[in-house]
């Protein structure tokens, strides 16, 4: 795959490496000398003097033949113009733009960029997950397909708790579950399994129904 | 007509000036409050201070009963998108943005942006000057 970053900030170096990693060739666009220099010591010769929103810079990326385009910049505004550029004019397949402000989630959508990763979100899901009173955790967004990865804590105020599944409204949510028990190995659900304080469900959800499979396990009160 | 401009810089304030002395009713809106110095003490409409490529901050300025949004801030990235919020978001019936590069203006102008480049219009200008 050709795959080319605009942006060569710390998001835009690790995406870089891991492409490069994978076998794939790398184009990255970066005004900031000092940036493109520790890519090109770090990575080779993958870097352009230029900039994502400009079309004389992705005239010059040969942005017409990337299979992948990603926008990782710190100014929205500029991975918006460049998404719009690489997505409806240059009609690259895979465009992905970084979020800066997670507010601009639906703005992006609404203009045509499907596809966007919420650096604020990721971090503060990345936190809950790590700490055990927030029963409900954002993992993982598989927007191409409508679906989420979250994880579920029974606490003890948890509705959850001391219960078998088939009692709760978990099932009729979830498209499916695993369970991660201190002890045991994770396994699978099915509507038997009882859920005991401390445990943990991974559950793929359609993201319409996230909403209510929030509601429906959190502690009564708490909002989180 | 109520209309709503993004920027106030000299030309933000000038266009800001001479709708507001025909009677219409004008918002401004700036990241830098300093900026509305440029407009005159006569200046009858309203100004606010935000960010205008910010949903929250076009609804306060009024974007949901404006005719007219016009985008005259110095960065072309940061006018297509307000501009386009504008348009798509509050379904503004009448959204114009100033584009400096001339490639992108021509973008803009295929998704259905009007879409002003002030370098082209200048260079246009003085053709016609030449071939007067």
């Amino acid at each position: 795959m050709y795959v080319i970053i605009a942006g060569g900030g710390e998001v835009g170096y690790c995406l870089s490496k891991e492409f490069i990693e994978a076998g794939h060739e790398v184009l990255v666009i970066e005004p900031d000398a000092r940036l493109r220099e520790r890519l090109e010591d770090e990575l080779g010769d993958i870097t352009l003097v230029g900039e994502g929103h400009r079309i004389e810079s992705l005239d010059e990326a040969g942005v017409s033949r990337a299979d992948v385009f990603i926008a990782a910049t710190d100014a929205d505004e500029s991975n918006l113009a460049a998404c719009q550029l690489a997505r409806l004019k240059y009609r690259v397949p895979r465009v992905v733009a970084k979020l800066n402000n997670p507010r601009n989630r639906n703005v992006f959508r609404k203009l045509g960029i499907e596809y966007t990763v919420d650096v604020a979100a990721l971090m503060l899901e990345n936190v809950k997950a790590q700490i055990p009173v927030f029963p409900f955790v954002r993992l993982l967004s598989l927007d191409s397909d409508g679906l989420e990865v979250v994880q579920i804590r029974v606490t003890e105020e948890s509705r959850l708790a001391d219960r078998s599944l088939s009692e709760t409204a978990v099932p009729f949510l979830a498209e499916t579950a695993c369970l991660v028990r201190a002890g045991s190995a994770p396994q699978i659900v099915d509507e038997s399994t009882r859920l005991a304080v401390g445990d943990r469900l991974m559950c793929v959800v359609p993201q319409d129904k996230l909403d209510k499979l929030r509601a429906e396990v959190g502690s009564s009160g708490s909002q989180v | 007509m109520n209309a709503v401009i993004m920027g106030s810089g000299r030309v933000a304030s000038e266009l800001a000036t001479l709708l507001d002395r025909e009677g219409h009713k004008i918002t401004v809106i700036d990241l830098d409050p300093a900026q509305f110095e440029k407009l005159p003490e006569t200046f009858g409409g309203r100004t606010v201070v935000g960010d205008a490529t910010d949903e929250d901050v076009l609804r306060k300025a009024g974007l949901p009963a404006a005719d007219a949004f016009i985008a005259l801030t110095r960065d072309d990235d940061r006018n297509a998108m307000a501009a386009q919020i504008a348009k798509h978001i509050f379904g503004v019936r009448k959204v114009i943005c100033r584009i400096y590069d001339p490639l992108r203006e021509e973008f803009y102008k295929t998704l259905g942006l009007e879409a002003i480049s002030p370098i082209m219009v200048f260079a246009r200008l003085v053709k016609g000057r030449l071939e007067e």
